[in-house]
């Protein structure tokens, strides 16, 4: 595990669709459980890019995602917090591979954070959603046309 | 007649202890502005649209003349013109409020940071400081004093050029809350374009489809046509205060022959809630309990008596908890319902400045008075009058 120095990388969140409300997308997609030791996981986009992120997050660990938000190295930096590279299991595969992480450990108010995330992803327009519902096994997969996040 | 306020015109045009007429507009901005606060901070408190025109009469200001120069006393020197402004009623809850309205407007002109404009402050009225002062020139000066006395130690406002360009940037077009209650007059769903009336300027404002209100409006938008709708909006100002343009629809209310339906459904999203199975979110979550969901619904039902509060959008968690979000204005709003903790954290920051506003209820069954005044701040407050 190392802290990604390149400040340009962009880190990929998946978004499960209950994430979302009538289209509004919940601050807490950008929130790190306790669970996972307040490490918000995410993949680096130069290792793997978002449609291939979220194909393999749906198709292969057939987990719920509805699309990803897009989040640079240095946007995590100006909130005080480290990104670091942290590969799951280099040999499965490429997902995994490129696998970060945002440590939220020492974050005074999470929620701030997470909202200053979701504010940069619609106002970026780095939101990007490819399917409409998850359906396990079967994702329902739409254009990879991006959504207009102007309506989110 | 009670004495309300004083002002002292200060520089070289006032050597003859006389104001001439062109500084009268000034001071008639001045106690307007303090006047139209004042029915504002009326309205808010008593939750109306309209004053009474008696309550109306209680509010205006009028000048008293100027000190007569036999009170030499008064002019602390020969380059002083002092005028006296009194209030029509005395000690009365008007008189109380134009006492507030006159200090959070000197409080504004007193601010180094002028343009940084209490939360509370009416945008409509933000055009008077525009108007006042216009006569003023460099080196000259209005001071105002509740006490009259302009002594020393005493707190004295400074109204000068420099106070002026520095409320400059309150004159340039700004983003802010806007709750006003209109109509639906169309729906384009090629162009996925909401017009609706408003109700008291009579313009009309087409914006985006939001989606939620996309899933009400879609296919039944004729039958809203004839229905109040209070929407909640994030929208432009122009520096007069007028609107001009309405950016992003959040919520809406909307009077139904049957009651009031909301915008977002939360009911529905509610439901959704409840048949959550175990292991939904891959594998994690867990079933709420019949405890939680009612608790979840009796506060829902308790936040949503209240006028003027809109229904939030609800989320579920894996972790267990329930969120209840609005969108006000800049404010992004969240009541994560804590059930493991019986507590509910509410979590609001501005999104354009990050101010955070926080507090912690510790009995979720006993929240709903704390959340519906937490959420005053960012409704009733900066309702807009219909």
């Amino acid at each position: 595990m190392s802290e990604i120095e390149n400040q340009n990388e962009v880190l990929i969140r998946q978004l499960p669709s209950y994430r979302f409300t009538s289209g509004r997308l919940d601050y807490r997609a950008f929130k790190p459980r306790e669970r996972d030791l307040f490490k918000l996981s995410t993949s680096k986009e130069s290792g793997i890019n978002a449609q291939a992120a979220f194909d393999h997050f749906t198709k292969v660990m057939n987990a719920d995602s509805v699309g990803v938000a897009k989040i640079k190295v240095h946007e995590v930096a100006a909130q005080g917090l480290p990104s670091f590279h942290s590969p799951l299991d280099p040999q499965d595969c490429d997902f995994n591979t490129h696998h970060a992480h945002v440590d939220y450990t020492d974050c005074p108010d999470q929620a701030a954070v997470a909202k200053n995330f979701l504010k940069i992803a619609i106002e970026q327009d780095r939101v990007v959603r490819f399917a409409e519902t998850f359906t396990p096994q079967l994702a329902v997969v739409a254009d990879a046309a991006q959504v207009d996040t102007t309506r989110l | 007649m009670a004495k309300f306020i004083s002002a002292k015109f200060t520089g070289d045009r006032f050597a003859n202890k006389r104001l001439p007429a062109e500084f009268l507009p000034d001071l008639f901005q001045y106690t307007e502005l303090i006047s139209k606060l004042a029915e504002h901070l009326y309205k808010q408190n008593n939750n109306r649209t309209r004053i009474p025109a008696e309550v109306k009469e209680k509010f205006k200001l009028s000048m008293n003349g100027l000190r007569p120069g036999s009170a030499i006393a008064d002019f602390i020197d020969d380059e002083v013109v002092e005028a006296e402004v009194v209030a029509a009623g005395n000690r009365n809850d008007e008189y109380v409020l134009l006492g507030l309205a006159r200090d959070m407007v000197n409080d504004i002109i007193a601010s180094p940071d002028a343009a940084n404009l209490p939360e509370d402050f009416p945008v409509e009225l933000l055009s008077y400081f525009a108007k006042l002062g216009r006569s003023i020139a460099v080196g000259e000066s209005i001071l105002f004093d509740n006490s009259g006395e302009f002594q020393e130690g005493g707190r004295v406002i400074k109204f000068d050029t420099t106070v002026r360009s520095r409320l400059s940037p309150v004159r340039l077009p700004y983003k802010k809350s806007l709750v006003f209650t209109g109509r639906v007059d169309n729906i384009s769903n090629s162009k996925e374009t909401i017009t609706f009336e408003k109700f008291g300027d009579r313009l009309f404002y087409t914006t985006k489809l939001p989606k939620a209100f996309e899933e009400e409006f879609r296919d039944a938008h004729h039958f809203y046509k004839d229905r109040d709708v209070r929407f909640f909006c994030l929208a432009t100002f122009s520096p007069d205060g007028s609107v001009n343009r309405i950016d992003k629809l959040q919520h809406a209310i909307i009077q139904t022959r049957d009651g009031i339906k909301m915008i977002p459904d939360s009911n529905s999203k509610l439901t959704e809630i409840k048949e959550l199975g175990e292991g939904w979110a891959d594998g994690d979550g867990r079933a709420y309990t019949a405890t939680e969901i009612a608790q979840t619904e009796a506060l829902l039902s308790a936040i949503l008596v209240t006028p003027n509060v809109p229904s939030p959008y609800i989320y579920p968690d894996p972790d267990g908890l329930i969120s209840f979000q609005w969108d006000l204005g800049h404010w992004n709003i969240s009541c994560d319902l804590l059930f493991r903790d019986n507590q509910i954290k509410i979590h609001a920051m501005n999104m354009d400045t990050n101010e955070v506003k926080t507090e912690s209820l510790d009995v979720i069954e006993a929240s709903a008075k704390s959340i519906i005044e937490f959420l005053a701040d960012f409704t009733t407050i900066e309702v807009h009058n219909v």
